[in-house]
């Protein structure tokens, strides 16, 4: 257990535990002796149980009084000591057995279950804590009574006296370190403190500066301190002896006093200076009464520490003067000190403290610490009495420090708080404070001085500005140099009308004249004298904000945030940082040369400013200044937009009229300082730059000093231009210049005398200065605050936008981009912030044309279409257009912004709502709005016409009840002057052309109107505006010209009227260049299209074949384009083309290629297909696979059209497969076979053909190719090895082939790795087909069969096992595998059609929708096939068949499709048709998948549906000779399916030709119509035509079938059209 | 009518796209897409018409960018053509020297001058000059009230050259 136990305790104590020594507790751990002392104290507390108990108190129902027991242990409690509780209860038990178990029992009882261990715990720490608290209390009580009694006062602090009261020191006695102490007790704290230097690291600091300037002083001296520093020390430890006696005295328990000290500072008393502020806070804590005491300690100390630090400082400055250190400037902080006003910080302080801003303040290290001491001072809680009172504190100490500052040296003493202000910018960050008793220039400023203050506290509390304002101006002159008459002249003088209008913002910009090499002293004066000079020339502290602009630091904080935003390349392009640092040097020049003007910008932007009274020279600044707040969007735009410079009169130099008059110029000379005395002024005047002309004048080029010295004196005298004229023009130099220095002396004067009484009071300046930037602040901190930087509301520019999306590499990246700005951009919607909504919205426009989501901004565009301004409107129709089409809702919310638009007074607001709504509106818009736009269409400005005609067009489209308005509004716009309205107004007559054709007649009279504009448009000379490459608008001749084809058409009157100006433009047009070319393009295509005579027709078709000889491909192609339009009207004209359509067949372009095919299938006839034929399908070998199947099909259809002969239809097509088999359409496939089926003659050659094909190519043929192939050999391929073979036709190669050969080629089909399944399954049928055919063969062909028993496509597999099947029915064989007979090719047809429908009829229900197509494709030639068949007796079985199809075709159809075809049009024979067993094989798994066994029993399940099927028969119409008759059926397992045989029978005597009949039937079904058999009802005849319908109903049994019929055919020539409604249909269909 | 203008950069990428049939956001992709792969493979010499679906699409390049308009059937390609010349040079003229930089940074610029050109689908003004000089009114005019110097009320009264 011990083990145990200690391995628990080492880990305790290692993990984290206190550690406690355990050898001061005998060896073993505390708890354990502490838990045995427990033992001791619990066996004494169950033996004073047990006796109480044996007494009876208390417990009398638990025991009687036992008295011999209780005196028994009463005695043994006396007489044994309990040392050891085991030995103690062991002796007794001895005695009293009894009496030791009750206590063993007991004690257990009570350790376990009433021992209260947590109040134990509690009583232990409280005891500890209330024990801790009070020798602290002592301790501290006695340390700091010592301390305040040494440190020279009788009373007790907090009363201040003792500070005021401090003797004076005297003057005489020689600075020391040891000043501080002037009484002997405080000599001895010193001495102690030198004693602990080398412990505290502030203290050594001390030590360290004492040790330097004890090495500075002279031996003599270092005699005379030492000798008193030994009596001081001597002095102090007698008196630290008899005090410690003292207390030893006072205090008995003095010993253990000290041990508590011992034990909380953690050694020797500290000395009374080495209080380390950690420990004094830390008993501070502890309660309030130290708290109070210690609180008076630490303002002792610091007090204390500030002398010395104090005196410190003067000792660096003396050394540092003595050393000349390098960057150390002296006058700086010496000047700086002198401002410093005594006192002032309290004041600061407090005010600081109780705004609760400490904005970076300019405060030297003393200051901080005095604050910081405040604060530690007052804690826990900051009251403002507390505040005052420290504050009051520091001011007498300041007090104390202004004392012995007077007694040094003027320097020194004035240095008192600025020893860490070493360097310019620092001390140039420190601003004076207003005291309290400044005196002001005059009584009034300083009355306007104090409210303005107090205002402007007010507003800053509030953190924002007013919201009324004057417009702001700013300005400010730099003070390096002394301000001339530039200066003043150009901008002082100016400033002092503007601060009668404007809020004025004058500062001196010493912060820009920091980035030149400056002499701080230098600047500093020039700081306060350029401000004198404000105030002196004129500028009312009452009225504007004077101040020096380093004093408001929100300027460089500012400056850095636009300085990071702000391109580089900006700055190094301004001309004044280009000139100055080419003058310093590129290495030399500051970098704050070149960011000045990003300081500059901040001045401006910080105080909102409107106007910037600067001269020409800074205009590309404030350009600049604009730009970086364009960049920023945290800065309203109005500021940086309405910026803008504005100066005055602008003063030369004396010695260059043609430079301006500067404060950098060497010469001195070359200008005349405000505050030169009057002889200078006199001096410089007559030694300026004069010339040699006679007299005097304004504005001759070659005389600028002329000039400028009559600016000078108009400015100076106030004359007008003429007067001086007047006054002085007759002069010469000689005369004028007296005069002007005389104007100028007396007009200075004033200046300078009001100057000098500004600085004769240096108090009532800093004030006047304090309270400017005091103002001045409270603006500029108010704009540092709406800087959204925190609020990350720094968005991007659309241009860095697209520039960052642009540096995107991948995809990837590019989401990103726009992921993060979709973001920012639904924040900013969010927001609500109109400021950047257009630029939001031109994102979103961006965003969306790269093709991410843009939903979310829709709104945004809407609320800037609603704004008021044009720049937000037209940015917001923009979005519109492009983020939202039509069918948006949100649409609908912009009509009524649109309606005000269209009513602005503003056109160009009118055309954008105009041009919206012809782009986007939707058909409710185009109904509310369709009346604004017909208003405008008769608009006097030909801007809005023009637009509202083409607008009128989209409004037609979407609304065309609309028509009505605008149609007779349209043809007025043709009396336009105006191309583009007559343009406009062209494109809307024939938009309401195509709308509504009957407007063409109602137009037709405007064709003289359309004559006249067009020959005015050819006959006109040269338009500058409107001409394109030589033709003059081609646009509006285009426009006419197809109008005219729309009027003209069908018209022969209107044509006529037209001919002679087509004529025109057609023979006038130059055709050199492509305007004139689309000019004579349209031109053909009227002449084409209207009732032209033959000569204009030539013409065109002349044009034509110019066209298609032009190199140009364009040309060809619109050629090529008209021509197949014209085709159909003059065949022949295109044929004598025919040769270069053919070449463009073949051409490189496809939309050329396209076109001449059309052409050519136009084209072709009997007489000439074998050529062409053979052109194209040369080509059809090379032309490149997308042109193929459109080559392939139109080659197919040509050669079906017009072949002149059955083999070379076979050839060609053969050819045709071979080539782009992949894209040959079924039917020809099927159409082919019907050929060979049918040329009986041809068998022989078409399966050579097809086997030559096979043999050719059999690795690369196609599907289409290799089904008929494998058809022709099956069917015929006895003839390639019988006699037959030898029958070759003419040209044709001879051809060897074995039987062996034939299956082998057919075994080489199956085994193809890409054979399909149809192939497959024809091939399968061939080889069974051959089996009787090739006998040598017919074992291995058997084979074949068989082996695709297993086959896993389906239907391969069913075909092999039925043929395997019947080849064990050698009796049936021959008669199911014979050859097809001739087919009627019309039957033919018929047939193909229906069956193929029925076969996608089938498609739907059947389970297998492929297979059954494949299938369908198959029996449909089997179906037509066996249609043709002659009666031919069948085999066993066939009755079943019979009885159940009438038919074979139709059953056939009708079993794929599962539906009823009686009735139909082979229903019509009435003996049942012979029936193929091979087709019944074929067709038996489709139906059901019995085994073919089956076939051969009783009547086959697959009969059943169609005897189900016959349906009722109901008469849909009868009326006049026509009666139509349907005959209803039902699929089974698809009742909502109808299928319809409609019957036509015609009564009369005359024939019903172009017989037509369209359905309709209501929504929820579905019709399709199949075609009529015959377009004509013969006379009397019945049932002779039908056509097929099949309904679908899909609320069948909810709705019964309703029909209406529309039936037309012309009777004798005349057309007939009835409509019926046919609700007849039979319950249940 | 014209369908849609579109002006596609060699790679594919939209640098500028106008709908004037109603078509939804989705197909419209889908037709950039198509009509791209389309027209950026045609190799230089061949004509400038394409059959595509049941219009034509005429397009242009110019230099690195391709002019593409989707037309209807029976329209006049060449003039169409002649649009899209037309087109290319008020651009010139007013960026001076156009390149394709100058599209994609001031696309929305592009855009007025193309609605100055073309409105529903047909051309509304058949004057270089003219659409310039409504352009740089515009301008103008958005300038002067983002300088503040046209006011509200002056705004409401003014009226720039007619026609």
């Amino acid at each position: 257990m011990s083990a145990a136990l200690m391995l628990r305790r080492q880990h305790l104590r290692i993990s984290a535990e206190m550690h406690v020594p355990s050898e001061s507790f005998g060896g073993v751990s505390p708890e354990r002796r502490a838990a045995r002392s427990l033992q001791s104290f619990f066996t004494f507390v169950a033996a004073r149980i047990v006796l109480s108990q044996l007494e009876g108190i208390g417990r009398s129902d638990l025991g009687s009084y036992n008295a011999a027991a209780s005196t028994t242990l009463r005695r043994f409690l006396l007489d044994e000591p309990m040392r050891d509780p085991a030995d103690w209860l062991a002796r007794l038990m001895q005695e009293n057995e009894m009496l030791g178990a009750r206590i063993l029992e007991v004690r257990a009882a009570y350790a376990v279950e009433d021992f209260e261990w947590d109040n134990l715990k509690r009583l232990a720490i409280e005891g500890l804590e209330a024990d801790n608290t009070a020798l602290l209390r002592q301790h501290a009580t006695k340390h700091f009574t010592v301390m305040m009694d040494k440190a020279g006062s009788e009373e007790r602090l907090p009363s201040t006296q003792h500070y005021s009261n401090l003797e004076p020191w005297p003057s005489a006695m020689p600075p020391t370190a040891y000043f501080l102490f002037a009484s002997d007790h405080r000599a001895a704290a010193k001495a102690e403190l030198e004693a602990q230097a080398g412990a505290k690291s502030g203290v050594a600091q001390v030590a360290k500066l004492i040790g330097a300037k004890w090495s500075a002083l002279s031996d003599e001296e270092k005699e005379v301190y030492k000798q008193r520093a030994q009596q001081l020390k001597e002095a102090a430890a007698a008196e630290v002896a008899a005090e410690q006696q003292q207390q030893q005295q006072q205090c008995p328990d003095g010993e253990a006093a000290a041990e508590g000290l011992q034990a909380a500072g953690g050694g020797a008393a500290p000395p009374p200076f080495g209080v380390p502020t950690g420990l004094v806070k830390k008993i501070m804590l502890v309660d309030d009464e130290v708290q109070r005491m210690s609180a008076d300690a630490v303002r002792a100390i610091a007090k204390a520490t500030e002398l010395f630090v104090q005196q410190l400082a003067v000792r660096a400055l003396q050394h540092a003067q003595a050393a000349k250190r390098k960057n150390f400037k002296a006058p700086d902080v010496a000047h700086l000190a002198g401002r410093d006003r005594v006192g002032h910080l309290a004041a600061t302080m407090t005010q600081r403290m109780q705004r609760h801003r400490n904005r970076k303040a300019a405060s030297g290290r003393n200051r901080r610490r005095q604050q910081r001491q405040a604060r530690d001072t007052s804690q826990p809680s900051l009251t403002p009495p507390d505040l005052s009172r420290s504050a009051h504190q520091i001011h007498e100490c300041n007090c104390v420090a202004q004392r012995i500052s007077q007694s040094m040296s003027l320097a020194a003493g004035r240095m008192l708080r600025r020893q860490m202000c070493l360097l310019p910018a620092a001390a140039l960050r420190h601003r004076p404070v207003p005291l309290p008793a400044a005196r002001s220039i005059s009584a009034s400023a300083a009355q306007q001085v104090a409210p303005e203050t107090s205002s402007s506290e007010a507003g800053d509390k509030q953190g924002k500005p007013a919201t009324a304002r004057r417009q702001r101006v700013l300005s400010g002159v730099q003070p390096t140099g002394s301000l001339h008459l530039g200066n003043y002249l150009g901008a002082i003088r100016n400033w002092v009308k503007l601060q009668e209008e404007y809020d004025t913002f004058f500062c001196v910009v010493d912060l820009h004249a920091i980035t030149m090499p400056h002499e701080p002293r230098a600047l500093l004066d020039a700081t306060r004298s350029s401000a004198a000079l404000y105030i002196a020339c004129g500028i009312d502290p009452a009225k504007a904000s004077i101040f020096v602009q380093s004093h408001v630091p929100a300027h460089t904080e500012l400056a850095w945030l636009l300085s990071c935003i702000t391109p580089i390349g900006w700055l190094r392009k301004m001309i004044q940082f280009k000139e100055k640092s080419k003058k310093a040097g590129a290495e030399e020049v500051g970098t704050g040369l070149l960011t000045y003007p990003v300081l500059m910008a901040s001045d401006i932007l910080l105080y909102q400013t409107d106007l910037v009274p600067v001269g020409e020279d800074q205009r590309q600044h404030l350009e600049l200044a604009r730009d970086v707040a364009e960049r920023t969007n945290y800065l309203p735009r109005r500021w940086a937009a309405s910026t803008r410079a504005c100066s005055s009169a602008r003063v030369m130099s004396l010695q260059d009229g043609t430079s301006k008059m500067s404060k950098s110029a060497e010469s001195d000379l070359s200008r005349i300082n405000l505050l030169d005395p009057t002889d200078a002024i006199v001096q410089k005047v007559k030694r300026a730059k004069t010339d040699a002309f006679e007299g005097l004048e304004w504005d001759n080029p070659e005389r600028p000093e002329a000039r400028n010295l009559l600016t000078i004196y108009q400015c100076v005298t106030g004359l007008s231009r003429e007067e001086v004229l007047a006054d002085v023009g007759g002069m010469r130099w000689g005369d004028f210049k007296p005069r002007l220095a005389d104007a100028l002396v007396a007009h200075l004067q004033p200046i300078q005398q009001r100057y000098a009484e500004v600085m004769r009071d240096e108090g009532a300046l800093d004030a006047i200065l304090a309270q400017g930037a005091d103002a001045a602040a409270v603006e500029a901190y108010a704009t540092l605050d709406n800087i959204s930087l925190g609020r990350g509301g720094m968005t991007l520019r659309l241009r860095d936008l697209i520039k960052q999306v642009r540096q995107c590499k991948t995809a990837a990246e590019e989401r990103n981009v726009v992921a993060k700005e979709g973001a920012a951009l639904r924040q900013a919607f969010k927001e609500q912030d109109g400021t950047y909504r257009h630029r939001n919205v031109a994102k979103l426009m961006y965003i969306h044309m790269l093709g991410y989501p843009t939903h979310f901004g829709q709104m945004e565009t809407l609320k800037l279409i609603a704004s008021n301004g044009y720049p937000d409107k037209r940015v917001g129709y923009l979005g519109l257009m492009i983020l939202l089409d039509e069918r948006q809702e949100v649409l609908m919310l912009v009509t009524n912004s649109l309606k005000n638009d269209l009513n602005s007074r503003n056109q160009y607001t009118v055309g954008l709502a105009l041009c919206a709504l012809g782009n986007i509106c939707s058909a409710e818009m185009a109904r509310d709005l369709g009346p604004e736009v017909e208003r405008l269409l008769v608009s006097p400005n030909p801007y809005l016409r023009k637009k509202a005609a083409l607008c009128a067009s989209r409004v037609l489209r979407k609304c065309p009840e609309m028509l009505d308005s605008f149609l007779e509004k349209a043809p007025r716009l043709l009396d336009d002057r105006s191309h583009s309205v007559l343009l406009a107004g062209a494109t809307l007559m024939l938009d309401i052309c195509a709308q509504e054709p009957a407007a063409a007649g109602y137009y037709r009279s405007h064709v003289p109107v359309l004559c006249r504009i067009l020959r005015s448009l050819i006959m006109a000379g040269f338009a500058p505006d409107y001409d394109v490459g030589g033709i003059n608008d081609p646009f509006l001749q285009v426009s006419l010209l197809r109008l005219l084809r729309v009027l003209g058409h069908g018209n022969a009157e209107a044509s006529d009227a037209m001919s002679d100006v087509l004529a025109q433009v057609a023979t006038n047009t130059d055709s050199a260049r492509n305007p004139g070319n689309a000019i004579l393009y349209e031109c053909v295509q009227t002449i084409m299209a209207v009732e032209s005579i033959g000569g204009l027709r030539v013409l065109a078709v002349n044009i034509l074949g110019r066209f298609l000889a032009n190199k140009d491909n364009n040309i060809r192609y619109v050629a090529l384009n008209t021509l197949s339009r014209v085709v159909g009207v003059d065949a022949a004209a295109v044929q004598r083309h025919r040769a270069t359509i053919v070449e463009c067949v073949k051409d490189a372009d496809i939309s050329i290629r396209r076109r001449a095919l059309e052409l050519v299938y136009a084209l072709v006839s009997e007489g000439n297909i074998r050529t062409l034929a053979q052109e194209l399908l040369d080509y059809l070998r090379l032309c490149d696979p997308e042109f193929k199947p459109d080559l392939a099909n139109k080659v197919c259809q040509l050669v079906q059209r017009y072949a002149p002969d059955k083999r070379w239809y076979i050839d060609s097509l053969l050819q045709v497969l071979v080539q782009a088999g992949a894209y040959v359409r079924d039917d020809a496939c099927r159409a082919l076979l019907l050929v060979v089926v049918n040329a009986a003659q041809l068998h022989g050659y078409a399966v050579r053909a097809a086997y030559r094909a096979l043999s050719a190519g059999l690795d690369s043929a196609q599907p289409s190719l290799l089904l008929v192939a494998t058809w022709c050999l099956g069917e015929y391929g006895e003839l390639l090895v019988g006699p037959g073979s030898a029958q070759l036709l003419e040209g044709e190669a001879p051809l060897q082939v074995g039987q062996a050969d034939v299956v082998g080629m057919l075994e080489a089909v199956l085994q193809l790795p890409n054979a399909t399944v149809p192939v497959r399954e024809y091939a399968l049928t061939a080889l069974a087909k051959l089996v009787p055919r090739l006998p040598a063969s017919s074992e291995r062909a058997k084979q074949l069969v068989a082996a695709y028993r297993h086959s896993s496509q389906v239907e391969v597999q069913t075909r092999s096992v039925e043929y395997s099947r019947l080849f064990a029915y050698p009796a049936i064989e021959p008669q199911v595998l014979e050859h097809i007979p001739p087919v009627e090719e019309t039957a033919y047809d018929a047939t193909l059609e229906p069956s193929e429908a029925a076969a996608a009829a089938g498609a739907a229900a059947a389970s297998s929708a492929s297979a059954a197509a494949d299938l369908a494709a198959l029996l449909g030639l089997d179906a037509g096939m066996a249609a043709a068949a002659p009666p031919q007796p069948v085999a066993a079985g066939k009755p079943a068949f019979g009885a159940a199809a009438p038919s074979g075709v139709d059953a056939l159809a009708d079993l794929l499709a599962g539906g009823d075809l009686l009735g139909g049009p082979a229903a019509g024979q009435p003996a049942p048709a012979p029936y193929s067993a091979a087709a019944a094989a074929a067709l038996a798994p489709a139906a059901a998948a019995d085994p073919l066994a089956d076939l051969f029993g009783p009547p086959a399940p697959v009969a059943a549906p169609a005897a189900a099927s016959q349906g009722a028969t109901i008469t849909a119409f009868a009326k006049g000779p026509l009666t139509v008759t349907f005959q209803l059926a039902k699929q089974p397992g698809s009742p909502s399916q109808t299928d319809i045989v409609a019957t036509y029978s015609n009564s009369g005597g005359a024939s019903l030709e172009g017989f037509t009949l369209q359905a309709a039937v209501p929504k929820a079904m579905q019709l399709r119509l199949e075609p009529a058999t015959a377009t004509a009802v013969p006379a009397y005849s019945s049932g002779g035509v039908s056509q097929r319908l099949h309904v679908t109903n899909s609320l069948h049994g909810q709705k019964a079938l309703v029909m209406r019929l529309r039936i037309s055919y012309s009777l004798g020539g005349q057309q007939v059209l009835e409509q019926a409604e046919v609700t007849t249909f039979p319950p249940g269909y | 009518m014209i369908r849609f203008v579109l002006l596609l950069s060699r790679q594919g990428k939209v640098r500028l796209a106008k709908w004037y049939t109603t078509i939804s956001q989705k197909e419209r992709a889908k037709i950039t897409k198509e009509v791209a792969t389309v027209v950026l493979a045609r190799p230089a010499k061949l004509c400038n018409f394409v059959d595509w679906k049941d219009q034509k699409i005429v397009y242009k390049r110019y230099a690195s960018l391709y002019f593409i308009a989707g037309v209807d059937q029976e329209d006049n390609e060449l003039l169409t053509l002649e649009i899209i010349h037309e087109f290319v040079e008020v651009l010139d003229k007013y960026f001076g020297n156009v390149c394709e930089l100058d599209l994609i940074f001031n696309f929305h610029k592009a855009y007025f001058i193309l609605d100055e050109l073309l409105l529903a689908g047909e051309l509304q003004e058949t004057s270089k000059k003219a659409v310039s000089r409504c352009i740089e009114a515009q301008d103008q005019l958005v300038e002067q009230v983002k300088a503040g110097s046209v006011t509200e009320t002056e705004f409401a009264s003014f009226s720039g050259p007619r026609g």
